[in-house]
């Protein structure tokens, strides 16, 4: 199938989109938890040092770091197709819709990155997707709860958590942006439920001293709004056939429906799109109208790879929003 | 992305279904099994999606709540509810033949269950929720004052403790009718119970009710590795009850199992042989229909001789009784290719004569000892 690459951008939002959009709206009650330190022990030259090109390609789709992993050395990469450089892009082109973004760095692509997390317990080097999202404090990123906390009362990963906007073929385009503050949706973290699976963080300016607004600029993000919408699906899938190389983009993907699974967590029903994700694509920006957050990528089936479920944009999460824009 | 599980969660559902006993008869001083009961029916319903005995029963010490009656066309309708799930389940069986080793009782010869999930509000004393065009509940628990404590009579690895259960009636109102009217009910009022999770856990596991174990549920059997491709179960979140393989004790046990999974649906076809033991046939069925989600299950169990396969596992056929239909075949050829053809169907409640052979099905053989 022919890759699409299309952004959507709507005439007229609608006034319920409009009214969600991130500028407005009272402060509602914070339910999210959250993990914070008031100055990151490891600072964006540190991070830049850690996060060397060798590393970023080491690091594992997060749910597909082998639990035997030992340590930082210990990362393995003897999977096939599960990391950069394996020359599989052709065949992945060939039948995927999940389509290359010709330039990660271009505007409207390059607020999607890479995160890279050191894991706890030895458990070696991980990464998820992510995005900047518009927020005053203009250092927002979005992405799954998975890719900043276990889940159920589980480990947060607050150790060298970095966003990596633009990313590709080991370049850091816009530098490294280290997580100062990790917070996920209170089902996440409670209880681990998957209708909930969203995260975000905010994140200390890059070793040039910029903002990550500043750097690449930013999604809005909308809230409460009907599940029917058409997305543009961003991330950084790294299993076969992909390479986690560079970013990719299911454009006009609707909405099908919702997992059988959903009903049986708390929290809003999640939501079912079309787009061939692999592992590492997790937490990837799910966009409406173009610019505007509405879901991320949380899970898919592994005898099923062409359906991807996100979590539903509701209160939880605008409450983890709100929660993470007040973060200086 | 995470990638959900597939295989061993078939392999979950299918055994517990295969195996599952008869339904418990209701009784006026239910013991603990009997207490868990629709819980466990409906937790191996669900044990597809590796919830099972985490899923619905296990999250926390929220209520379980749970009614249950006969309809007058024969059907057994039952709810449970916990958290914001809502599982409306409607099922007719028919027993037969005898238990092995001249057991008392009656085995389970066939069985067809539809049960319909919904997001609702539950609270210890109500369930609301709507099924859409099938029907809504909305309903109060009446606690008529009689409690099921803990006890070793009734199951307990103790006796004392808080009450495990409250019994009463659920009052309100309670309207379904099944896809092309296979049944339908209206009813006001309905014997029940409201269900204590962590009392119930103290109990089972003979401590406080802090303990971390988890109520029984899907609790596969099976002895078998399955070859093919096996997607993997998202290593963040390890529910799925875990297959015991290849265990040193039991007859041999060949099964064969079709799975089709198409964005929001999933079909699957299960049967298996253990020794010399009637054949037993499994088909499944779940889907996604807006904002209610649908689990098809029918079990029946087959004359000798309706599933056959050879002994290097290249072929095997089945001809499974009503409420199958036709016959399909497996054959292994070069390449280990598999196709898997026939006229095979099943009718679930509420959907008849559905398809269980044909290329989007991808079809395993295999033998366990």
């Amino acid at each position: 199938m022919n890759a699409r690459l299309r952004l959507r951008r709507a005439a007229v939002a609608s006034v319920a989109l409009c009214a969600a959009l991130l500028a407005g709206g009272p402060a509602t009650r914070a339910a999210a938890a959250t993990w914070s330190k008031a100055s990151a022990d490891a600072s964006a030259r540190q991070a830049l040092r850690f996060w060397t090109p060798a590393r970023m390609r080491r690091a594992r789709p997060l749910d597909a770091v082998p639990p035997q992993a030992g340590g930082l050395a210990g990362a393995s990469t003897t999977r096939s197709g599960d990391g950069e450089g394996r020359g599989v892009e052709v065949a992945a082109e060939a039948r995927s819709e999940f389509a290359q973004v010709a330039d990660p760095t271009a505007p409207g692509f390059r607020q999607n990155g890479v995160i890279f997390i050191v894991l706890p317990r030895g458990l070696g080097l991980a990464r998820c997707s992510g995005t900047s999202v518009s927020a005053p404090n203009r250092s927002v990123v979005f992405t799954a709860g998975h890719c900043v906390n276990e889940g159920g009362r589980g480990h947060w990963f607050n150790h060298d958590w970095v966003f990596v906007p633009g990313y590709h073929d080991g370049v850091r385009p816009f530098g490294v942006f280290v997580a100062k503050w990790l917070g996920a949706t209170e089902p996440w973290i409670d209880g681990g439920s998957e209708n909930a699976d969203v995260g975000a963080a905010v994140v200390s300016r890059n070793e040039r001293g910029q903002r990550l607004g500043d750097a690449v600029g930013a999604d809005g993000i909308a809230f409460g709004l009907p599940p029917s919408q058409v997305f543009d699906v961003h991330g950084y899938p790294v299993e076969a056939p992909f390479d986690g190389a560079t970013q990719r983009l299911c454009a006009g993907t609707p909405f099908l429906g919702h997992d059988l699974a959903s009903f049986l967590w708390p929290g809003p029903l999640n939501l079912a799109i079309s787009c061939d994700v692999t592992g590492g694509a997790s937490g990837g920006g799910w966009t409406i109208h173009g610019d505007v957050l509405n879901g991320v990528t949380n899970y898919g089936y592994g005898d099923d790879r062409k359906t991807d479920f996100g979590a539903y944009f509701g209160g939880a999460v605008k409450a983890l929003y709100e929660q993470a824009s007040r973060v200086r | 992305m995470s990638a959900r599980p597939t295989i061993a969660c078939l392999l979950a559902l299918a055994a517990t279904l295969l195996a599952a006993a008869p339904a418990a008869a209701s009784s006026p001083s239910p013991s603990v099994p009997q207490l868990l009961a629709g819980a466990q029916r409906l937790n191996a319903d669900l044990a597809l999606m590796g919830q099972g005995s985490t899923g619905l029963l296990a999250g926390g010490d929220r209520a379980l709540s749970e009614l249950r009656f006969r309809n007058s066309d024969g059907f057994t309708i039952s709810v449970v509810a916990s958290g914001q799930t809502v599982a409306l389940s409607v099922s007719r069986s028919q027993l037969g033949g005898s238990r092995p080793g001249g057991k008392p009782g009656k085995v389970r010869k066939r069985s067809q269950t539809t049960t319909y999930l919904a997001h609702g509000r539950v609270t210890p004393t109500s369930i609301a929720a709507s099924f859409g065009d099938r029907g809504r509940i909305s309903v109060r628990f009446r606690p008529s004052g009689r409690e099921v404590h803990a006890s070793r009579k009734a199951g307990c690895r103790r006796s004392g403790g808080p009450s495990l259960a409250e019994l009463g009636v659920f009052s309100g109102e309670l309207r379904f009718q099944g896809e092309g009217g296979y049944t339908s009910a209206e009813v006001h009022r309905v014997p029940g119970r409201s269900i204590d999770p962590a009392a119930l856990r103290a109990c089972l596991i003979g401590a406080s009710s802090s303990g971390s174990a988890t109520l029984p549920g899907a609790r596969p059997p099976f002895g078998i590795r399955l070859p093919g491709p096996v997607g993997g179960r998202l290593a963040r979140a390890p529910r799925v009850p875990a297959v015991p393989t290849n265990p040193s004790t039991g007859p041999e046990s060949t099964t064969l199992l079709a799975d089709r999974k198409l964005a929001l649906d999933r079909t699957v076809f299960a049967a298996q042989m253990r020794g010399k033991g009637s054949p037993r046939f499994l088909a499944m069925e779940e889907a996604s229909e807006g904002s209610i989600g649908v689990v098809r299950v029918v079990y029946a169990r087959g004359a000798p001789g309706s599933f056959a396969a050879d002994r290097i596992l290249s072929s095997a056929s089945v001809s499974p009784p009503a409420p199958f239909a036709g016959d399909g075949k497996l054959q292994r050829g070069p390449g280990n290719a598999r196709s898997w053809t026939g006229p095979l169907a099943v009718s679930f409640l509420g959907e008849p004569r559905v398809p269980l052979t044909g290329a989007p099905f991808g079809a395993w053989l295999s033998r366990g000892f």
